[in-house]
């Protein structure tokens, strides 16, 4: 008959390899960031890092837009009016008010939704699963990769940014951060001692969906969006 | 002997005979090679801190060895206050029956997977669809491989060796696929069918990048997206996690994120890099509401304190593949095992003993590309050539052949028999020799057994009549007289 | 200068050419060269193998041969490498031989780095008419770090054009006995080798590591034989263009 093993039967041999006989209570511990050099596009300044990370977007294939913020709800209108399909799911965000994006999209969208992981579970997956569009409001920017960090929650489960064929991120410039390691540092800080109020998951996006399994031939929107589009406002 | 990472156990030569023979897989992996290889070194070019970076990732994973046990306990206290539910494998069978258990306790009979060499190596579809757990691959590559009944040929691009035009028919004849051998068309067909699988299947089963200790965050990095498709559909998730995944704090994150995707697939970022500290909150609408963490050893604690222990430091990038002149040309199955390549003769070797690899030890140069480009500075050629002197001293290489090299070792390393036998030498090679016109010895000595491996493919200079000691000697003397 | 120099068992056996164009270019250079008589091969072929417990002898006996000298100039790269680095494993438990390895180890310099960075030679007069290509040999270049000396010394070379091959610095397919226990393998290897050594135009090919030329020389002519060689492409030591 098969028994688990407890923690403890699992790290007895390991400790006995490592020449001890118990899991030590304290080690000395790496200073992990003295060791670790400078990223690339560290000390570049504010107008710089936006350059770059429109530059790495594009990279990855991204569609790019620049604009003020009161320009964002228009260009929202205009991607939903000119791409496929013509229903929406968005972040339940303040910002999708303020700026006027509902009411910018309300002639071109059949059907406008807005997430709410409070409604049964199969409903969420089965709406987003049924948009066309996804819309959503990263919590940063990185300059160095051209990705975008989106955290999920209750206001904005996964499906929106991955289940539609496009997505739409809705970047606020003052996000914009150097590197990952600048990201994860501000990650770091929010999410307590021991990543007690960390989101359940935070997704890195670098792009649309993409494969080159078949022949090497790169192929965008495999089981993600096709299309990635990020906004870009200050 | 078969086993769930050695799935072809033809001796060596029968195998790379037989890729050889394949010029689309041949020429496949070779492309595969100088695609992501070059993408590779102009990243690598771009920065100026490439080596301080590989050092860090070094330092870094090996502190977690030397303290893997300490390393564990944190992120298995911390994982399980996030909400996920650990489970410990010391072998792979042991992982197994934790999964089955998972699925009992579910009620579950199916499963949509991403790409997972863990899962992989304790051969777990076969087990689940013993189950009659349906499994379906949800990686484009795995699921044209597990749709053949084929195995792997790359790590990180495991479905090369099949041509578009036999992928299309594979799922005419299989998935009712209509549409043309245009590679875009056939995906985004995948995309449609396995959009289905993965709305509907119970689990989620995927592996895990690194795992952090310091949160008890899990790690996945992909590029199609279905690793976040079972983030994100099946309500019960499966992580399988090997224990030496694991980085102390999210700082160090960041170092294995700079070097993993830039290594495996020449890229600054994959698409998506998820990190996931708990299971979905019961107001989120989607995710899964029950992660189950199962941690597997599987003989890896075993290599610390001996001369593999730097494997633990693997990321399984790839790196080495790309970059191995003999990869290139025998590709994953000349390996016979869902580990290939450099890292896959030491990982292969590791797991299932010198009984059941055969010589894949010797199917390298010792050039040591692969450590030049390994991100966590692997020694990897030389623990290839460790194997080797493993395999001598435990008797496993042919007895006619340990003694033909023992017997040139003495020869060699005595100088009078090293004088006497260059003598014979060059006596001896003086018949071979007039049987081609050039003087060399050539294609028609393939008969000779001792020279024939060489011959068959190049031309051998002779021994010449005077040794370079003689010529030294005779030139010395001259210039002494002047 | 009084020198010690190290041919490698290859250049003693079937190229006496390559190793006395080398002493010629040394004592032009104002060398007095020595061969210790003792020494024979360095034993990295067995190592290499897996035989090192067959190996000892060949250490002990490279330290008798060359513990006195204050400058050992290898011609070879390769083994080079295993007397400096691999026999400080093999000789680990010898408690006669351990410390005298390390004192000699550290008197050990490559052919090409010698000339350029202990004499601070780069131009030593030599005359080659044609295109030449170098081959990046494995250990010398990977693990001993010699890469720009012989590129150096090759533009030193008056009337030499040095064109750059693809991937010169990728494995030749040779790999000791990996050329005789997988030699389907290494013929597809050192076929790519030549294909890329054809297509940079040159019209000679040269490298630092004789063992690397034999499986390339091989492979050519034997290529040539077969009427697949497009013209025809002189192999050759560094230190033959060196003393031309």
């Amino acid at each position: 008959m098969y028994k688990s093993a407890t923690l403890e039967e699992f790290l007895a041999p390991i400790s006995a390899r490592l020449g001890r006989e118990t899991v030590p209570e304290t080690i000395e511990k790496l200073q992990v960031s003295a060791l670790v050099p400078p990223h690339v596009t560290d000390g570049l300044t504010f107008s710089e890092l936006l350059d770059r990370f429109c530059e790495e977007a594009v990279k990855v294939r991204v569609n790019i837009h620049r604009c003020k913020a009161d320009e964002v709800a228009g260009i929202v209108a205009s991607i939903v009016e000119e791409g496929e399909g013509d229903k929406v799911i968005f972040a339940d965000d303040r910002r999708i008010d303020s700026m006027g994006i509902v009411e910018a999209l309300q002639p071109v969208a059949s059907s406008l939704v807005r997430w709410d992981g409070t409604k049964d579970r199969d409903e969420c997956i089965a709406e987003a699963d049924a948009a066309n569009f996804g819309i959503t409001f990263p919590l940063q920017a990185i300059a160095e990769t051209g990705s975008i960090v989106q955290p999920c929650d209750t206001h904005c489960g996964r499906a929106v940014s991955l289940l539609p064929k496009t997505h739409i991120a809705l970047i606020d410039a003052s996000t914009m951060v150097s590197s990952m390691r600048d990201s994860l540092r501000s990650i770091e800080a929010a999410g307590g001692e021991n990543g007690e109020n960390l989101p359940s998951q935070i997704v890195f996006i670098d792009g649309p969906s993409a494969t080159s399994d078949i022949e090497l031939v790169r192929v965008e929107g495999v089981h993600g969006p096709m299309f990635e589009h990020y906004i870009l406002f200050e | 002997m078969i086993t769930p990472v050695i799935y072809d156990d033809a001796p060596l030569r029968e195998r790379v005979t037989k890729c050889l023979q394949d010029d689309f897989k041949h020429n496949a992996i070779k492309q595969a090679q100088e695609a992501l290889g070059s993408k590779r070194s102009q990243l690598v070019a771009e920065m100026p801190e490439w080596e301080n970076l590989r050092e860090a990732a070094k330092v870094i994973r090996q502190h977690v060895t030397d303290n893997l046990d300490y390393y564990l306990k944190e992120f298995v206290e911390n994982t399980t206050a996030r909400g996920n539910k650990v489970h410990f494998a010391p072998t792979a069978d042991d992982a197994l029956c934790e999964i089955l258990d998972i699925f009992a306790e579910h009620n579950a009979t199916s499963c949509v997977k991403s790409k997972s060499m863990m899962t992989e190596e304790m051969g777990l579809n076969s087990v689940l669809e013993e189950a009659t757990i349906k499994v379906v691959e949800t990686d484009c590559a795995e699921h044209i491989i597990q749709t053949a009944e084929d195995k792997p040929s790359h790590i990180v691009v495991p479905g090369l060796h099949f041509t578009r035009k036999e992928i299309a028919e594979l799922y005419r004849q299989k998935k009712g696929y209509t549409g043309s051998d245009v590679p875009e068309e056939i995906t985004h067909f995948l995309r449609d069918i396995l959009r289905e699988e993965f709305l509907t299947a119970d689990i989620g089963i995927r592996g895990c990048n690194f795992a952090v200790a310091e949160t008890g965050s899990v790690t996945l990095v992909t590029n199609e997206g279905n690793g976040r498709m079972i983030g994100t559909c099946p309500k019960t998730q499966i992580i399988v996690l090997g224990i030496d995944r694991l980085v102390p704090d999210l700082e160090s994150l960041d170092v294995m994120c700079s070097l993993l995707a830039r290594n495996a697939v020449g890229a600054k970022m994959t698409a998506y890099f998820c990190m996931d500290s708990g299971p979905a909150r019961a107001d989120e609408g989607d995710g899964p509401t029950d992660v189950h963490i199962v941690i597997m050893d599987n003989g890896r604690s075993d290599l610390i304190d001996t001369d593999f222990e730097d494997m633990l430091r693997c990321m399984r990038c790839g790196a080495c593949l790309n970059t191995c002149p003999v990869y290139r040309h025998i590709t994953g199955h000349g390996y016979g095992s869902i580990y290939p390549g450099p890292m896959g003769i030491i990982m292969s070797a590791n797991l299932e003993g010198y009984d059941n690899i055969g010589s894949m030890p010797y199917a390298c140069t010792l050039c040591g590309a692969c450590s030049e480009d390994c991100p966590s500075k692997i020694p990897l050629h030389e623990m290839i050539r460790q194997h080797r002197i493993n395999m001598v001293e435990e008797g496993r290489v042919p007895a006619a052949e340990q003694a033909a090299y023992k017997a040139a070792a003495k020869v060699l390393s005595t100088k009078p028999l090293y004088l006497a036998a260059l003598k014979v030498g060059s006596f001896g090679m003086k018949p071979l020799c007039a049987i081609e016109e050039s003087g060399q010895i050539g294609a028609k000595t393939a008969g000779i057994p001792l020279v024939k491996n060489w011959t068959e493919s190049r031309n051998l200079d002779p021994l010449p009549a005077t040794r370079f000691r003689t010529q030294f000697a005779k030139h010395k003397k001259e210039s002494g007289e002047n | 200068m009084k020198i010690a120099f190290f041919p490698g068992c290859m250049v003693d056996m079937f190229y006496p050419q390559v190793g006395m164009a080398a002493v010629e270019v040394l004592e032009r250079l104002g060398c007095e060269v020595e061969l210790p008589e003792e020494q024979t091969c360095c034993g990295q072929i067995f190592l290499n193998s897996g035989y090192v417990e067959d190996v000892k002898p060949f250490a002990r006996q490279i330290v008798d041969a060359y513990e006195k000298y204050d400058t050992i100039v290898s011609l070879s790269g390769s083994c080079m490498y295993a007397i400096m680095s691999d026999y400080t494993d093999i000789l680990a438990d010898d408690p006669m031989y351990r410390d005298r390895h390390a004192k000699m180890a550290k008197n050990f310099y490559e052919f090409t780095d010698f000339i350029v960075n202990k004499l601070g030679v780069t131009d030593v007069h030599a005359h080659f008419e044609g295109k030449v290509t170098y081959h990046k040999s494995c250990h010398l270049t990977r693990l001993l770090g010699v890469k720009e000396p012989p590129l150096k010394l090759l533009e030193g070379v008056h009337g030499l054009e040095l064109v750059e091959m693809e991937h010169a610095d990728r494995c030749c397919g040779f790999g000791g006995t990996f050329s005789v226990k997988e030699p389907e393998i290494s013929k597809e290897i050192v076929d790519e080798k030549c294909q890329n050594i054809i297509d940079s135009g040159a019209d000679a090919v040269c490298g630092a590591d004789i063992a690397c030329l034999m499986n390339i020389k091989g492979r050519m002519e034997r290529l040539k034989e077969e009427g697949k060689l497009p013209r025809d492409i002189q192999v050759l030591h560094i230190a033959e263009i060196l003393n031309s």
